[in-house]
């Protein structure tokens, strides 16, 4: 546990900073790569 | 009824993504442009009336071909760096369905502690390495809610499905009673031991921007929050338990609220007051 103000809190914003610009950088490498496209047609023609 | 805003919210996550009526009539599937878009839920693709992919069959799809979906792992981890388990708890079909069999009155059990390791063989094994090596979508071939929402409509609907119907489809349906029988005496044991989605989600509940805050100063310990719980954890002891879904049933006790990862003090209090608050 970490209390609120501690290292362990401190660290807590800079982690999601840091996965929302992963999240973002590989949704965006996906669509780049034209994915979606292949994901419909993964979908429509199961 | 205490729960009905909870309720709305996973009618609407199990009608929404399954809005396609017309599939059912005719039996065929949706093949407009939505279905390029994963849905943040476990919604069986091949449902004759799904609207969207199932992101955990677009995964195993790439995996097959040796490659990796970065549009499904961008999707997820949006959805997860956002709200983290939050979609197991408020929108998704199978979820919703565990909830309501477990109201059903009867011997009760707990879940051991381990089995929750288990969704992450689940996630390596039948979503990345199986299909890498076999070149065979696994999970999907045994998947309980491709079963109920997929296999079982085409089953009924088309005779040609229904010529096609083998051995497998009997494991798939034995896979399937056997966690509609359990979740009617344990707290959503799909979700717990078995789900991949919720296996990926559930690595994003420390580091998401929502999180659960716990007051040590108002806190009882009386333990109802454990009792309410659709997973059965105790949030006073770790509100960002990889298990928590975050439907907020907890937050009916004031010591438990939604706050962000940028909130230091979420239930107020004086300046820098380190012990007041604990967001976990």
């Amino acid at each position: 546990m970490a209390e609120a103000g501690s290292g362990a809190m401190k660290g807590r914003p800079v982690a999601f900073l840091v996965t929302a610009a992963g999240a973002v950088l590989a949704l965006l490498c996906g669509i780049f790569r034209k994915e979606i496209a292949e994901v419909l047609i993964n979908g429509a023609l199961l | 009824m205490r729960y009905l805003k909870r309720r709305i919210f996973q009618g609407l996550g199990t009608v929404l993504p399954n809005a396609w009526l017309p599939g059912f009539l005719s039996a065929s599937l949706y093949q407009g442009p939505m279905k390029g878009v994963c849905t943040p839920l476990l919604n069986c693709y091949a449902c004759p009336s799904a609207l969207l992919s199932c992101p955990i069959g677009t995964l195993q799809h790439f995996a097959a071909a040796g490659n990796v979906s970065w549009y499904a792992v961008g999707t997820l981890s949006v959805v997860g760096g956002s709200v983290g388990r939050m979609t197991c708890g408020t929108l998704c079909p199978f979820g919703a369905l565990q909830d309501l069999l477990y109201k059903f009155r009867g011997w009760k059990a707990s879940l051991p502690h381990w089995t929750r390791y288990l969704r992450y063989a689940v996630l390596a094994g039948l979503v990345f390495i199986i299909p890498y090596l076999t070149r065979e979508s696994w999970f999907s071939k045994l998947c309980p809610v491709g079963t109920l929402m997929g296999g079982l409509p085409w089953v009924t609907m088309n005779a040609g499905v229904r010529s096609m119907v083998r051995s497998l489809f009997w494991v798939k349906i034995a896979i399937l009673l056997f966690f509609v029988t359990t979740s009617t005496m344990v707290k959503r044991p799909f979700c717990r031991a078995a789900c991949p989605l919720g296996a990926i989600f559930s690595l994003f509940n420390k580091a998401s921007f929502l999180q659960l805050a716990w007051d040590p100063d108002t806190c009882t310990k009386c333990g109802k929050c454990q009792v309410i719980c659709p997973v059965d954890i105790r949030p006073d002891r770790n509100p960002t338990d990889p298990d928590c879904l975050r439907c907020l049933d907890c937050t009916l006790c004031p010591s438990l609220k939604l706050t962000t990862v940028f909130h230091r003090q979420p239930f107020g209090g004086t300046a820098a007051p380190a012990t007041s608050a604990r967001v976990l």
